[in-house]
């Protein structure tokens, strides 16, 4: 309730619940040398006498308050009352500093850090900050994004990164910060604190390159921006065959926007621009992420080393240091067996080596893939013992006991000492049917077997070969080499 | 040793001369190498292919090469081809598993042609050994160093085999003027001198 | 389990030169010398389970006895030292094989072959059958480098293909070295530029067209083999008519050049007529190509 040429619009303003900042319009007509007098009336002796128009008072309790505010000027005096609650004051957080502001070229990404000054807010309340990317001298906004947190009445230094979609190198890059205190305690209006100083970014050419990003791998189908740093105009950027519609940076640095990028030769695909005089280029690699290992498959000939064998699935079109690299793990031994192709082997498989462990006979392996794009894994559980393909056996001799009856000898090396062996004779006799015989031979630790086969012809010409498996059955080995042999005379 | 010289080394010095101008002509044809190059590279656009010179003072120029002695000649190319050897190995790393197979056709073709020089040094009277070499210029040799990024590693090797197919160019052109016989040459002898 | 041998034949695995002679000593073991209540003058020679007449034999002492044989001429012999037990049951104490055969003659005609696009082949005559395992190796150098070794498979002992890609205009030296047990002996070196051994691929895409101004005349067309980049090309025509059975040439002081397409002229009008061309070095060193694929074309009517 004011009077004409009584003081208006009282505002009150806080930015930690604390202090109110109040703030009025002074009366027509009052000059400078005007003097109010502020008296909060359910509060004794806060009466304050001030010469300006605003005046911070501790917070007043939830309620209602009558503010009477005289203005005495030129002799002549007015008095405006006011009801002042809680619910008409504005929280208006401070205005945040950003701390630092830096940038990882390599990467396109920006790092903020600032202080949340949560010591000067004395409750627990969530913040909402507001982070804006303003890019080139026109300061065209390229990303608004929130980030929140919780004020714990502590200061905590607060982190955040932004990777660009155009490289950081090709313009300067502005930062600006804003908050939002959602305090549940305030029954008032929430306000935006302003904006932050804003903090900017920009390369110095440190090195002949002027085309970013450099030697870049990414996803096929990706969208990527390509840019060009350079004092002379941009004539034409080109990708491939393709010319590409220029956009122009600050200066005479252009970008061009590739989408749903194709798979690059396995050289890379050549971005280039040219201006008058020059032409820049770089190199992108647009692949793939490695397959999971397919057919993973792991045996011994000799149970002495374990060979695991893979198939890399889809190309993914990334060759060299780019290659996808291969660890094989074995989770009971916490062993494990790097493999890196530099070469990439047509679709053919891959296999790796691994030495078998003292008493042990269960493996779980876990094959990974990697490469820039990604990774992947194939696990595969076996009991080695039953996964056994002996070597051929060679040195495989005939020799007579008497006209009805031969030893058979051969070497198959391996560590089989433990376990029995299934050999397979096959016997064969010219102009009759092939005859074969299965023997079971104890695994000896010298490799070096023998056995006796009887119920022959004398006289006869017979043609022996032998195969041998575990008596777990796997695999075959491949077939010994063929011995001729004529048995004695009756 | 002078047997293993003379060993496989089947002049007559017509024979062996016009081997060399052959083997000159095979390998100064880009067909042979850049093109493939060019093509596995991606390079094979007007821009790029503009782009792609012979670095100045790489290889010994035609008429560097012109005034030098016979044997200073063989030895020069010998040397530089020894060089351009050396960067072939540079270009394979370079193309990791990239299959071109006309590098190694190339690489085996240099090899015949150093051969060939080693037996016409020993026709022409001693080892092509003794001559002093021509120094290439200081101009930047294939630098196919790891702290070129892709891209400028590409056009290097482009330049260099640029330069490669043009020093083989001269190289041929040097072989076919000389002379029937291993004193003269034709641009010193007196039928030369007519058409000038 | 087997009885541990009861001696053994030396030596264990003998090759000798057909026709010569050859001697084998027994020698028992104590331990089964005493078992069997046997000596030396027990051991009964076998040779393919033939009994070896006692002359052959000499006793050396108590334990040890020889056998000899003269102009041995079987290419296998199965050679075994056997025991009389206990006076009457003979039993085999060792067995070894006597190969005989030849040490390899000077491998002869050595002459190299460069398919066009595939590698260098070479091969020779190598002489006599050896009746052994004769290895042959193909040596190839230049003057400044020395090649990889050719070795042959079993199956063909007459030929080897190199494993380097073949350089042109340069010399290179080939020899071949044949080695078995009884020796070995290398061929006369040939020295040639590989250029000058190659058989081209044949021309392709042949085509035949006729002319509606001519009706005695045929063009045929063709693409050459790569290799014309590097050599120049002469050619064989062959041509008949479709129902003929004998093929016509086109005389070959017409095809002496490199060229890609051949007008065949003094034809039938309204004919039919089949046509193959083939390719070499200009020059005539080298090797014929295979024939192209034969192609046909009608003459045009006569006017």
């Amino acid at each position: 309730s004011q009077k004409k040429g009584a003081l208006r619009d009282l505002k009150c303003v806080t930015n930690n619940l604390q202090e109110w900042d109040c703030s009025w319009k002074a009366p027509l007509g009052a000059g400078r040398g005007t003097v109010y007098e502020v008296c909060i009336e359910d509060r004794p002796r806060s009466c304050y006498r001030l010469e300006k128009t605003n005046i911070k008072i501790a917070a007043l309790s939830p309620g209602d308050h009558e503010i009477r505010i005289n203005s005495l000027h030129d002799l002549q005096s007015s008095m405006s009352k006011f009801i002042l609650n809680e619910r008409n004051v504005s929280l208006v957080p401070d205005t945040p500093k950003i701390l630092n502001l830096s940038a990882d070229f390599s990467t396109s990404t920006l790092h903020l850090t600032w202080n949340d000054k949560g010591s000067l807010f004395p409750y627990h309340s969530n913040v909402i900050w507001e982070i804006k990317i303003l890019r080139k001298e026109s300061m065209e906004l390229v990303k608004l994004a929130t980030y929140n947190t919780t004020l714990s009445g502590k200061d905590a230094v607060r982190h955040w990164s932004w990777t660009s979609d155009m490289p950081l190198e090709c313009a300067t890059h502005h930062v600006g910060i804003r908050r939002y205190i959602d305090c549940p305690h305030f029954s008032g209006r929430k306000e935006w604190s302003d904006w932050s100083p804003m903090k900017n970014i920009s390369w110095t050419p440190d090195s002949q390159t002027k085309v970013f990003p450099q030697d870049k791998v990414i996803l096929v189908g990706s969208d990527i921006t390509f840019c060009c740093v350079s004092q002379e105009k941009v004539l034409l950027a080109q990708i491939g065959h393709k010319n590409c519609p220029l956009i122009q940076l600050d200066g005479g640095n252009v970008a061009i926007e590739i989408h749903n990028i194709s798979v690059s030769a396995n050289s890379g695909t050549n971005v280039v621009f040219t201006t008058e005089d020059n032409m820049f280029g770089t190199v992108v690699f647009a692949g793939y992420p490695p397959d999971s290992p397919q057919k993973l498959n792991c045996e011994t000939h000799d149970l002495k080393e374990i060979i695991c064998s893979w198939n890399p699935g889809r190309p993914t079109a990334l060759v060299g240091p780019r290659n996808t690299s291969y660890t094989l793990f074995e989770s009971f031994s916490g062993k494990y067996v790097k493999f890196k192709r530099v070469e990439a082997l047509t679709n053919e498989s891959y296999q790796l080596l691994f030495q078998m462990l003292p008493n042990q006979e269960m493996y779980n392996f876990t094959l990974n893939a990697r490469n820039p794009l990604g990774r992947s894994a194939s696990t595969i559980l076996v009991n080695i013992t039953e996964r056994v393909s002996p070597h051929a056996p060679t040195s495989f001799k005939v020799k007579d006991i008497n006209s009805t009856a031969v030893t058979l000898s051969w070497h198959l090396p391996g560590n089989f000492a433990k376990i029995y062996l299934l050999c397979e004779i096959e016997i064969n006799k010219a102009n009759s049917i092939q005859e074969s015989r299965n023997v079971t031979v104890k695994g000896v630790e010298n490799s070096s077997y023998l056995v006796a086969v009887d119920k022959l012809n004398p006289y006869t010409v017979y043609t022996f070969r032998i195969r041998c498996s575990t008596e777990t059955f796997w695999k075959w080995s491949k077939w010994s080499n063929e011995r001729k042999h004529l048995t004695t005379e009756a | 040793s002078t047997a293993a010289a003379m060993r496989g080394c089947m002049g007559p010095y017509q024979h062996l001369l016009s081997q060399l101008q052959r083997q000159a002509h095979l390998t100064e044809d880009t067909s042979s190498l850049l093109e493939p190059y060019i093509h596995l590279q991606g390079l094979n656009t007007p821009i790029l292919r503009g782009s792609c010179t012979e670095h100045p003072g790489a290889f010994p120029s035609k008429d560097a090469l012109r005034g030098l002695s016979k044997r200073s000649f063989l030895r020069t190319v010998n040397a530089t081809l020894d060089r351009v050897l050396k960067g072939l190995v540079a270009l394979q790393k370079q193309l990791l598993n990239n299959d071109l197979k006309e590098l190694e056709t190339a690489r085996q073709n240099i090899q015949g042609i150093r051969n060939n020089i080693h037996c016409m040094s020993w026709l022409l009277g001693g080892s092509s050994e003794t001559a002093e070499p021509m120094q290439t210029g200081p101009g930047s040799w294939l630098q196919l160093t790891s702290t070129l990024d892709v891209f400028q590693a590409k056009l290097e090797g482009c330049r260099f085999l640029r330069g490669y197919h043009r020093f083989m160019g001269s190289v041929g052109w040097v072989f076919r003027e000389w002379g029937e016989s291993p004193s003269r040459s034709r641009r010193h002898s007196p039928r030369w001198a007519l058409h000038k | 389990e087997l009885l541990d041998p009861c001696g053994h034949i030396d030596p264990e695995s003998p090759i000798i030169q057909r026709g010569s002679n050859f001697t084998a000593v027994c020698v028992l073991k104590e331990k089964c010398m005493d078992y069997f209540h046997v000596n030396a003058n027990y051991i009964i020679w076998k040779t393919n389970h033939l009994t070896v007449p006692k002359e052959q034999y000499t006793v050396i002492n108590r334990t040890a006895a020889s056998v000899t044989f003269t102009n041995v001429v079987s290419p296998n012999l199965q050679l075994t030292c056997n025991i009389l037990t206990f006076g009457q049951i003979e039993q085999n104490v060792y067995g070894i094989t006597v190969l005989s055969g030849f040490p390899p003659e000077k491998p002869k005609n050595l002459n190299c072959i460069v398919n066009e696009g595939r590698k260098m082949m070479c091969q020779w005559d190598p002489g006599r059958e050896t009746y052994l395992e004769t290895n042959f190796t193909l040596k190839s150098e230049w003057a400044t480098e020395k090649f990889d070794d050719c070795k042959t498979k079993p199956d063909t002992p007459n030929s080897c293909l190199v494993d380097y890609s073949p350089v042109y205009f340069v010399n290179i030296e080939v020899w071949v070295e044949a080695e078995n047990a009884l020796g070995n002996i290398t061929s006369d070196h040939i020295n040639f530029d590989p250029i000058d051994k190659v058989k081209p691929n044949p021309p392709r895409n042949l085509s035949v067209s006729n002319s509606e101004e001519l009706s005695s005349i045929l063009k045929l067309t063709w693409i050459n083999p790569s290799i014309n980049s590097v050599i120049r090309l002469k050619y064989n025509i062959l041509y008949r008519t479709k129902d003929a059975s004998t093929w016509s040439q086109i005389p070959p002081e017409d095809t002496a050049s490199t060229r890609s397409s051949f007008t065949v002229q003094d034809l039938k009008p309204f004919t039919e007529y089949v046509f193959r061309v083939r390719c070499m070095k200009e020059d005539g060193k080298g090797f014929w190509s295979e024939w192209s694929e034969d192609a046909s074309g009608i003459t045009y009517e006569d006017r």
